[in-house]
């Protein structure tokens, strides 16, 4: 083989080496900017953010309603929708500035709620937000608040996104905020709940708790109810913010407490499942599920379910039901992919997981007995 | 196997002392990198000084092997004469591949500690050990000055302090080469363009990754360029010592016209790059492609 002379072989390094920059780049990782699926339902659809796109399916008529955006491309959605008024309003992770850009930009968007077709982009802004929108958004009366993961909790007109005002916190905020007589709870990864006038996100009181806080405030009649990465479930008074009680846990507990006729019901990472008195504290019962549990649990008649992953490598997903009397099992199904995402109720009787895993996007169970009653893919790898 | 034994004990170190220097996220990535830059320190100068070393024998190399290109085993013997053993340049990768399992690990248990979403987090907690209260660190503060740690910094600034301090750090480790000798020595031509290469490559890296790694990249360099310096001075004084007793080495001439290669009368040092012993080099090897070009 004739050997190339050094006035090609010059232009040759030259190119093998912007060719190596350019995949490197585009191989190497960045900075971990994936998440699991973010799950809700309005009752009777249920709407799933997967990553590249966002959909809303009727578990009814087992039909996808609408998908956006498209096509997939360089957004990703990991924040629960949420589906009030015949809109949609969500986050998104951010888009990338290119190349040769370190700029990201997020959007929170407001989606018309169509029964079918592609959704109308009501308004989208692009300005409020410099870091992902992993919270769930609430909407009351006609403000829309969502926090970011920039340390802010933005409050925006529902009808065309105007920022009415912008609250900073310590830092992120991954927790839907929880709302009641104008004044607004938010729960921040800074170790704090924040009590804010919804009208002007003026701050009424701050509390600070043994860790951050990954998860949303629960309303209770006095008391307001939050899970810490310290290890406890806490009550504070709502007025002043005073803590009530912590109970605590075997681990670090991330998803939301659920509250159920005086009861409160928490999950941490390494499987234990606690009911405690609403109003003391006090332990009732304590069960093993046996696997990791980040979903916050949700109770239904007498069941409490609790969706998890098994500590098997690859992890597989569990869905249980538990007796609300002693927390014994009621039923348990094994689902293919790991099941991190807080399930919903859709018809009253049925419970739905949400997965990124493509071929099995939403699995549907019965309440009562845990039979899979259907399961939905993307037409693309549906089987 | 990997995550246990490289990315996970530099998770855990990463977090150690970030809760030793006061959840100041900056000042462990800073005390981290001096540690591993500390524990690296004699294959890092091994290699500095083998680089140093075979890039001033550059001339003599080449000149025997364009004269035995054909006679492997005379080769070998001008090599061993003048103190070259080809062998060592693979030894002098040898750091840089011992460095590598190090550095990537270092990459990514930055990019993990970092981490700014729920499942990074989740990802995060089986891998730190039960004696560091991880509940107490989390979350990882990522504000520094302008900047959010977990995104690329979009002022630019960090990006071309990368790139500088790179630069900075492969020109003062790179021996200079003239131009005309670039062009019958691959390495020293690779050497060149990697001076500019790499920090392109980094620079563009920190347009696109967490303003904390690009930190990293920027205290390594500082730490490397001092490294270099040291080296250099540390070098230098070795020859200078060498050069009061008197051991100055066996110079090695190549005559054009001769095949036998007859040991010098010079006094010259034998690893001395510039000076006439290279023009005698380079004049030596452009006659004999001119010789060459006319047979041809």
């Amino acid at each position: 083989m004739r050997k190339l002379s050094w006035s090609l072989r010059r232009p040759a390094l030259w190119l093998v080496l912007v060719v190596g920059v350019l995949l490197l780049s585009a191989c190497g990782s960045r900075i971990t900017n994936t998440n699991w699926a973010g799950l809700s339902s309005d009752g009777s659809r249920v709407y799933l953010a997967f990553g590249p796109q966002v959909l809303a399916y009727d578990p009814e008529t087992k039909t996808q309603s609408w998908i956006y955006p498209d096509k997939q491309g360089t957004v990703q959605f990991y924040s629960a929708p949420l589906a009030q008024d015949n809109r949609v309003i969500l986050g998104d992770y951010g888009r990338p500035g290119g190349l040769f850009s370190p700029r990201v930009t997020v959007s929170i968007y407001a989606l018309e709620n169509v029964e079918s077709g592609t959704p109308r982009e009501l308004w989208i802004d692009s300005e409020s937000a410099a870091d992902k929108i992993v919270a769930p958004p609430l909407q009351v009366g006609d403000q829309v608040f969502v926090g970011t993961a920039d340390n802010h909790v933005l409050a925006l007109n529902v009808d065309d996104g105007h920022l009415n005002w912008d609250f900073t916190a310590g830092h992120a905020i991954w927790g839907q905020p929880a709302y009641r007589d104008n004044i607004l709870y938010v729960a921040s990864m800074d170790w704090s709940v924040y009590a804010l006038d919804a009208a002007t996100g003026q701050q009424i009181w701050k509390t600070r708790l043994d860790g951050a806080l990954p998860s949303g405030p629960v309303l209770g009649d006095d008391l307001l109810y939050v899970s810490s990465f310290g290890g406890s479930a806490h009550a504070l008074n709502l007025k002043s913010g005073d803590l009530v009680w912590s109970a605590p846990a075997s681990s670090v507990v991330w998803g939301a407490p659920a509250l159920a006729d005086g009861t409160v019901y928490f999950s941490d990472i390494q499987g234990d499942l606690h009911a405690v008195d609403a109003k003391t504290g006090e332990e009732k019962w304590i069960k093993a599920t046996g696997a990791r549990v980040q979903a916050t649990p949700v109770v239904v008649g007498d069941a409490v379910y609790v969706a998890s992953q098994t500590t098997d490598s690859p992890p597989a997903g569990m869905l249980s039901a538990y007796s609300i009397a002693d927390g014994n099992q009621l039923w348990s199904q094994k689902v293919q992919a790991p099941l991190a995402t807080t399930p919903v109720i859709v018809g009253g009787d049925s419970i739905v997981v949400g997965t990124q895993d493509t071929a099995a996007l939403l699995i549907g169970f019965n309440l009562a007995t845990g039979q899979e009653l259907w399961r939905y893919a993307l037409p693309e790898t549906g089987k | 196997m990997w995550d246990t034994f490289i990315v996970n004990p530099m998770i855990n170190a990463l977090l150690f002392f970030y809760d030793l220097l006061g959840n100041n996220f900056i000042l462990a990535i800073a005390v981290f990198t001096v540690v591993i830059r500390v524990i690296t320190l004699p294959l890092n100068m091994r290699q500095q000084r083998s680089m140093i070393k075979t890039q001033e024998m550059q001339p003599q190399i080449q000149a025997i092997q364009k004269k035995y290109r054909d006679n492997p085993q005379k080769m070998q013997e001008e090599f061993r004469k003048i103190g070259y053993n080809p062998a060592d340049t693979l030894t002098g990768c040898l750091p840089t591949l011992i460095q590598f399992p190090i550095l990537i690990g270092l990459y990514r248990a930055i990019i993990i500690v970092l981490g700014s979403t729920p499942q990074s987090l989740f990802e995060l907690v089986p891998r730190v050990y039960s004696s560091i209260n991880l509940a107490g660190l989390i979350p990882v503060e990522n504000k520094f000055l302008w900047m959010n740690l977990s995104q690329p910094d979009t002022l630019f600034i960090l990006p071309i302090v990368v790139f500088g301090s790179m630069f900075l750090q492969q020109k003062l480790l790179t021996p200079s080469t003239p131009a005309n000798d670039q062009k019958d020595n691959p390495a020293a031509a690779m050497n060149q363009s990697m001076q500019y290469t790499m920090p392109l490559m980094f620079g563009f890296f920190s347009l696109q990754f967490p303003a904390g790694l690009s930190i990293y990249f920027i205290l390594a360099n500082v730490i490397g360029i001092a490294q270099g310096l040291y080296m250099r001075h540390v070098i230098d004084k070795e020859k200078a010592e060498l050069a009061a007793r008197g051991k100055t080495g066996t110079p090695y001439i190549i005559d054009a016209e001769d095949d036998k290669p007859a040991p010098s009368k010079s006094k010259a040092p034998a690893n001395s790059s510039g000076g006439s012993k290279s023009k005698s080099s380079s004049s030596q090897t452009s006659s004999s492609r001119k010789k060459r070009s006319a047979k041809r």
